[in-house]
C-alpha cells in the first residue's frame, strides 16, 4: 500500500517574505507560471528529489523543510540553463545559491566532500590542499620568461586559477596560455605565490563569508598590483570575477577570458596560425556562455585555424548542454555528475567531430572522465589547439619538473 | 440672486472618500470667499450628481463652478455639459483631480486630504478669473482613409462605404486580404478562411465607394480633426492594374522565376521578380519585386516579361506616385506580423526542416499552399508524430510578455486539421490554454475528445539527437521529463506589432501601448479610437486578437468614423493661443516648438495661431520671449492665482 498522503493544511509566504522576498533574487519569483521550462532544462533534474520548478513552489507557499535538506539544494550544477531560459525572469540559479547561504547560516551545509575544498580554500588559498609555495611551478616550464608581478610591471594580469596552477593534468592550460598570450606579443604578468583562490567554489557551496574574505583581498591585492585587465583560461573564475566581484567591494578592473583576447588578436589580423587537419566541435562552458555572455569569440578563434573544421552539436550557445562540472556537483555527487558529462559526450560523438575543444578546466576534467567512463572525445581545451595551430609542441607531454603527483581526484567546483 | 461659485466634491464611492476626507473639504470650501455653496456627494457625475449643480445654478445663480472629482480627461466634457445645460457658460467650470492625482497615490487620510484642500484651493482662485469662451466649429470633409487591407480594413472600409462614404482603402502590399488570406480553415467553426474572406474582397473590387491603393503607405497627415490631409506615396508596381489581366504569362517568362522566396507562402515556395500575389489577389495583377527584378537592380536584363505580356500592361520604369488625400478621419488597421521564432534558437528553427512556424503549417494545410494542402516532411513523405509548441514568443519576457490570445486556438485547429489530414499522432505542449472566445470551450474540448494528447509543460528545447528530433519538457502534472522523438515541430509563433508600426505612429501622432502596438484613448470604454481624434482603430494592430474580435472592432471603429462625418461639424475646444501682435517680434520660436503645427508667421512677420490645430498645450506661451502668446483659458494671471492657491 502506498504511503498515505498528507494533505496541505496551510500556504504561507513567510519563508519567501523573511528570507528571499527582500534580494534580488526574490523580484521575480511570484511570477512562476510553473511551466515546467526550468526542470526541462536542467541537466541534474531527473536526479533529483525535487524539481527546479518544484524547490520555486516549496519556496512560494513555505515548505521550508521540504526544501532545506542537502538531498534538494546541493544538486544544482550552476549552470544556468534554467535562468536563462525562464520565461518569467525567475534567477534560478541564484535562488539555488541563496537557499546553499541559508543552509550554511544554518548549519545544515554544505555536503562534507565540499567543505573539504573550502577549508583548504580558507587555509591554503586553493581547494586542493597544495602548498602556496608551489602554485607558481608550472611556469617555470614557460620556456622564456614570465614576468612576475610586482617586481617586473604590467596592467595586464594572467590568472590561471588553482586548478590550472595545481593539478598535473591541468597545468597543461596555464602553460598553453602563457605562450601562447607571450608569442602573440600580449604584455602580462602573473601574481606567482601571491596568487590566491578566486573563491568561487565557496560561492557555489553557500559559503558566502568565505567567498567574500577571499574576493575582498583578491579585489586588494589587484589593486595594489594597478592591474587594470585580468586575462584567465578558466570559465568559472572568469565568471564569478567579472560579475560577483563588482557585488562585494569596488572593482575596476577589466576581465577578459583569453578566448576573447585571442579573438581580438585573430580580428587584428596578429596571430600567425598554422593549418591544423582536424574536425572539432565546442564545448561551450556554463560559466563561460550563459553565466559570462562568451559564445561568439572562442568559435572566431577556432574558425581562424586554417584546416580546422567546427562543426556544432544540437545544444549550443546559451543552450548548451551542461557537462555537469560545476556548481559542486562534481565534488559532491560524482557519479551523476559523470552521467550528465557522458550525456554531452554522446552529442559530441553525434557531431562527427573527432575531438571536444572547450575552455574552462572543469568542464574538461568531468568531460574526460566521462570519455574513459563510457566514450566520447578526447577533451581538448581552446588554449592547446591554438599553440599547436602556432607551431608548438603539445605543453603537457613536457615532464612536470619534479611535481609529487597531485591527485585531483573528482573535486571541483 | 447673488452670484458666487459652487464647490462639489464627489466621493468617487470608496474610490476618492475611501483615502481623502470628503466632508471635510466641502465644510473648508463653503467658508472660502466668493464660495456660495459647497456640497459633498456620491458620484457626482451621476444624473442626480449633475441635477445637483443644474438646480444650484438655477436657484442660487451661481456664476462659476468647480468639481473635485477625477482627471478632467475623464469628466470635464461631461461637466461642461451639465453647465450649459444650466445656460452657463461651459468654460466657467474648473475640474479639480483629486482621485489620479491624489486619493489613488496617497494612503494616509490626513496628509491627502490637506493635498486635496490645496489643489481645490487653486482650482477656486482660478475659476474667479475664467472668462465666457466659446468652442468653434468646422465642417468636416466626408471622406475616410483606411490604413491596411487586412480582414480589419476590408470590414471597416465596407461598412463606411456602405453608409454612402467615399473611403481610400491603403495597403502597402500588393494585394488586399491581409493574414487571413493566408489560413486554410478558421477557429472555432473551421470554415475555409477563403470561403468566407474572398467575397468580401471582391465587394471591395467593386464598391463604387472605395478607391483602392495598393502598394501605397502613408507618407504624411496634417490638418486635424474632421480635415485631414493625407499624402500618401504609391510605389511603383511596375504593372498597370488596370491593363493587367492577371493571366500570369509574365510569372512564367521571369528569368528570376523560383528563386525569391514567397511571402505569402511564408517562405516555403518560390517566386520570381514579377509575381501573382496569391490566386485571390485583389487586385488580379501581377506586380514587379524591385528588389529582385534584374532590370531594376543591375540595370540590365533581356526582360522577357514585356514580351510575354500580351496587354502591354509592364512599363519597368513606371514611377512612383505622390496623391494627396482630403479626409475627414482615419482608420488604422495594420494589423500585425509574426513572431521570428529564429529569436528563440532553443526551438532549433532555421536549424531543422522539419520546425516550422505557425504560419507556415498553416500554408502546408491550405489547398491553395506550396504542398497542394498535404503536410509533407522535407524528405516528402508524411509526419506520423506533430508537436505544437505553445507560448513561442507569448508570455515570456525573453520576448513578449503578452499573451497573443489566438495561438492556444489556432495550434488546436491545426492539430486537428493535421490528425484529420494524415492521422498523425499530436503533442500540444502548453502552459495554459487560453480558450475564452464563443464556442472556444466546446472546441477545446473536441479536440482532447478526438485524442489530441495535451502535455502541460512549456517545451524547454528542441535537439537532433540520437537520430532523431526530440522535444524536451517537464509534464507538470506527473513531475516527470518529457523527451519525445517526432517527425514534424510547429511553433505557436505569438503575434507582435506590424513592422513600421512606431513609425506610422509618429506621422499619425498617436501613441503606442508599452507592447508595442497601437494604444486605444480607453481600454474599456473607446477601444476603437485612438488618442488622437478622428484617428480611430481595428483589429490586430491595437493588439492581438482572433478575426471575430477583429470584424467587431473594425466595425466600431467604422461607426465611429461615419458618425463623425455625419456630424458634419467638429467643435475645436475652446482654450487655444492668442498671439498679441503689438508684443510680437516674429522670432518664430512659437513655430518651431509648437508640436501640432499650428502656429505660422504670417507675411506681416508676426506669429499667427490655427485655431484648428492649437490644442492649447501653452508651448508657445512659455517659449515666447516677449509675452506675445496668451492662453485665453490659462493666462498668466490665471496660473499665478492657482499658484497662490497652492501656496496658502
Ligand atoms: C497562424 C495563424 C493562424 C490563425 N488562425 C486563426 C483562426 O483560425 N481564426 C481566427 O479567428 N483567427 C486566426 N488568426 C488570427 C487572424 O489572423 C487575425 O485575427 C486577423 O488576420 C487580423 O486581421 P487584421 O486585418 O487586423 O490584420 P492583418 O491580417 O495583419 O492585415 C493587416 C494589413 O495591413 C497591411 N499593412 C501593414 N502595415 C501597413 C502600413 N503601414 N500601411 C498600409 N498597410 C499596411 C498589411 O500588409 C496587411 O494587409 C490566426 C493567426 C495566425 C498567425
Amino acid at each position: 500500500m502506498a504511503e498515505e498522503k498528507t494533505a496541505i493544511t496551510e500556504l504561507t509566504g513567510e519563508f519567501f517574505d523573511s528570507l528571499v522576498a527582500g534580494s534580488e533574487v526574490g523580484e521575480k519569483v511570484r511570477s512562476c507560471l510553473q511551466c515546467g521550462t526550468c526542470t526541462a532544462s536542467c541537466p541534474v533534474a531527473r536526479y533529483t528529489e525535487l524539481s527546479p520548478r518544484e524547490i520555486v513552489r516549496l519556496v512560494l507557499i513555505g515548505g521550508e523543510e521540504e526544501l532545506l535538506r542537502p538531498e534538494v539544494v546541493y544538486y544544482c550544477s550552476a549552470c544556468y540553463s534554467c535562468a536563462v531560459r525562464c520565461p518569467m525572469g525567475v534567477r534560478l540559479t541564484e535562488l539555488v545559491n541563496l537557499l546553499r547561504d541559508i543552509m550554511v547560516d544554518r548549519g545544515m551545509g554544505p555536503l562534507e566532500a565540499q567543505v573539504e575544498l573550502v577549508r583548504s580554500v580558507e587555509n591554503y588559498d586553493n581547494p586542493w590542499q597544495q602548498p602556496r609555495a608551489q602554485r607558481d611551478r608550472w611556469a617555470r616550464k614557460v620556456p622564456g620568461k614570465v614576468k612576475v608581478l610586482p617586481k617586473q610591471k604590467s596592467d595586464t594580469l594572467y590568472y590561471p586559477g588553482c586548478t590550472a596552477a595545481y593539478l598535473p593534468n591541468m597545468q597543461k592550460v596555464a602553460l598553453a596560455t602563457a605562450q601562447v598570450l607571450a608569442r602573440a606579443g600580449v604584455d602580462f604578468g602573473i601574481m606567482g605565490r601571491e596568487e590566491i583562490c578566486c573563491g568561487s567554489t565557496a560561492m557555489r557551496v553557500g559559503m558566502r563569508e568565505t567567498f567574500e574574505a577571499q574576493a575582498s583581498r583578491n579585489i586588494e591585492k589587484l589593486s595594489s598590483l594597478g592591474v587594470r585587465r585580468i586575462i584567465t583560461a578558466c570559465a568559472g573564475c572568469y565568471g564569478i570575477m567579472k560579475h560577483n566581484y563588482p557585488e562585494v567591494a569596488p572593482f575596476d578592473v577589466e576581465v577578459l577570458h583569453v578566448s576573447e583576447v585571442l579573438a581580438g588578436l585573430v580580428s587584428e589580423g596578429a596571430l600567425e596560425l598554422q593549418p591544423i587537419e582536424r574536425t572539432v566541435t565546442y564545448h561551450d562552458p556554463c560559466h563561460l556562455a550563459r553565466h559570462g555572455g562568451v559564445v561568439d569569440a572562442p568559435r572566431a578563434v577556432l574558425e581562424a585555424i586554417p584546416g580546422l573544421n567546427l562543426v556544432e552539436m544540437s545544444r549550443v550557445g546559451l543552450n548548451a548542454r551542461c557537462c555537469g562540472g560545476g556548481g559542486g556537483l562534481r565534488t559532491g555527487h560524482t557519479e551523476q555528475a559523470v552521467a550528465i558529462a557522458s550525456e554531452r559526450q554522446a552529442e559530441a560523438s553525434e557531431s562527427g567531430a573527432q575531438a571536444l575543444v572547450t575552455c574552462c578546466p572543469f568542464c574538461e576534467m568531468n568531460l574526460t572522465d566521462a570519455l574513459n567512463q563510457s566514450g566520447g572525445l578526447p577533451v581538448i581545451d581552446l588554449v592547446e589547439l591554438v599553440l599547436e595551430s602556432m607551431g608548438e609542441t603539445d605543453p603537457a607531454a613536457v615532464e612536470a619538473p619534479g611535481d609529487t603527483a597531485v591527485d585531483p581526484g573528482p573535486g571541483s567546483a | 440672486m447673488a452670484g458666487g461659485i459652487g464647490v462639489y466634491i464627489c466621493d468617487c464611492g470608496t474610490n476618492i472618500a475611501g483615502v481623502v476626507d470628503c466632508a471635510a473639504l466641502a465644510r473648508e470650501a463653503a467658508t472660502w470667499p466668493g464660495v456660495a455653496v459647497a456640497r459633498e456627494y456620491r458620484y457626482m457625475c451621476s444624473d442626480p450628481g449633475q441635477g445637483l449643480i443644474k438646480s444650484d445654478i438655477e436657484e442660487l445663480g451661481l456664476d462659476r463652478v468647480v468639481v473635485a472629482a477625477c482627471s478632467p480627461r475623464m469628466h470635464e466634457p461631461t461637466f461642461r455639459a451639465c453647465l450649459a445645460e444650466a445656460d452657463l457658460n461651459p468654460y466657467l467650470l474648473e475640474v479639480c483631480n483629486i482621485r489620479e492625482q491624489c486619493s489613488w497615490v496617497h494612503a494616509e487620510t490626513g496628509s491627502a486630504t490637506q493635498k486635496a484642500l490645496s489643489l481645490l484651493r487653486a482650482a477656486v482662485r482660478k475659476v474667479r478669473l475664467n472668462r465666457e469662451l466659446s468652442a468653434r466649429s468646422f465642417p468636416v470633409t466626408r471622406a475616410v482613409l483606411v490604413l491596411g487591407a487586412g480582414i480589419a480594413g476590408i470590414h471597416a472600409a465596407l461598412s463606411i462605404a456602405a453608409s454612402g462614404k467615399k473611403v481610400y482603402l491603403v495597403e502597402r502590399g500588393p494585394s488586399i486580404g491581409g493574414r487571413m488570406a493566408q489560413l486554410d480553415k478558421t477557429f472555432p467553426t473551421l470554415d475555409c478562411s477563403a470561403c468566407i474572406l474572398t467575397p468580401k474582397m471582391v465587394d471591395v473590387a467593386r464598391s463604387p465607394n472605395i478607391e483602392l491603393l495598393t502598394c501605397t503607405e502613408l507618407e504624411e497627415l496634417s490638418g486635424f480633426n474632421g480635415n485631414f490631409t493625407a499624402r500618401v506615396r504609391t510605389r511603383s508596381r511596375r504593372v498597370d492594374i488596370d491593363s493587367c489581366t492577371g493571366c500570369g504569362d509574365c510569372v512564367e517568362a521571369c528569368v528570376m522565376k523560383g528563386r525569391v522566396p514567397d511571402e505569402f507562402d511564408a517562405g516555403l515556395s518560390r517566386r520570381g521578380a514579377v509575381y501573382m500575389p496569391f490566386p485571390q489577389a485583389v487586385p488580379l495583377a501581377a506586380a514587379v519585386d524591385p528588389q529582385s527584378c534584374l532590370y531594376v537592380t543591375k540595370g540590365k536584363c533581356k526582360s522577357p516579361c514585356l514580351e510575354a505580356c500580351g496587354p502591354e500592361a509592364i512599363d519597368l520604369d513606371m514611377p512612383d506616385e505622390v496623391r494627396e488625400l482630403e479626409v475627414g478621419a482615419v482608420v488604422v488597421a495594420t494589423g500585425f506580423d509574426v513572431f521570428g521564432a529564429a529569436g528563440m534558437p532553443q526551438f532549433g528553427y532555421g536549424r531543422y526542416p522539419e520546425v516550422m512556424d505557425a504560419l507556415q503549417f498553416e500554408r502546408m494545410l491550405s489547398a491553395s499552399g506550396p504542398t497542394g494542402g498535404r503536410l509533407l516532411l522535407p524528405d516528402g513523405t508524411e509526419p506520423s508524430t506533430i508537436a505544437f509548441l505553445h507560448c513561442v514568443g507569448s508570455r515570456d519576457e525573453n520576448a513578449n510578455e503578452y499573451c497573443s490570445r489566438v495561438c492556444c486556438m489556432y495550434s488546436m485547429k491545426q492539430a486537428h486539421l493535421a490528425r484529420e489530414k494524415t492521422g498523425a499522432k499530436v503533442y500540444e505542449f502548453y502552459i495554459d490554454i487560453t480558450a475564452f472566445g464563443k464556442g472556444y470551450q466546446e472546441f477545446y474540448r473536441r479536440v482532447r475528445d478526438e485524442g489530441v494528447f495535451f502535455i502541460r509543460g512549456k517545451a524547454a528545447d528542441v535537439a537532433r539527437l540520437g537520430g532523431s528530433l526530440k522535444v524536451f519538457a517537464e509534464d507538470t502534472l506527473l513531475g516527470r521529463p518529457v523527451e519525445l522523438p517526432v517527425d514534424m515541430v510547429v511553433l505557436a509563433t505569438g503575434l507582435i506589432p506590424a513592422s513600421g508600426s512606431a513609425d506610422l505612429a509618429r506621422k499619425l501622432g498617436i501613441a503606442l501601448s508599452p507592447d508595442g502596438f497601437f494604444a486605444e484613448a480607453h481600454p474599456k470604454l473607446r477601444p476603437a479610437e485612438s488618442h488622437g481624434d478622428g484617428i480611430f482603430l481595428a483589429g490586430c494592430c491595437q493588439g492581438p486578437k482572433d478575426i471575430p474580435d477583429t470584424v467587431a472592432q473594425a466595425g466600431a471603429a467604422a461607426v465611429e468614423a461615419v458618425a463623425l462625418l455625419d456630424r458634419g461639424t467638429v467643435q475645436v475646444d475652446a482654450g487655444v493661443g492668442g498671439i498679441v501682435e503689438d508684443l510680437c517680434r516674429g522670432c518664430g520660436i512659437c513655430v518651431e516648438c509648437c508640436p501640432y503645427g499650428a502656429v505660422e508667421l504670417t507675411a506681416d512677420g508676426v506669429a499667427c495661431v490655427n485655431e484648428a490645430l492649437c490644442k492649447g498645450c501653452g508651448l508657445c506661451a512659455a517659449a515666447c520671449l516677449g509675452g506675445a502668446v496668451v492662453m485665453e483659458a490659462y493666462d498668466d494671471g490665471q496660473i499665478l492665482a492657482c499658484i497662490e492657491g497652492l501656496l496658502e
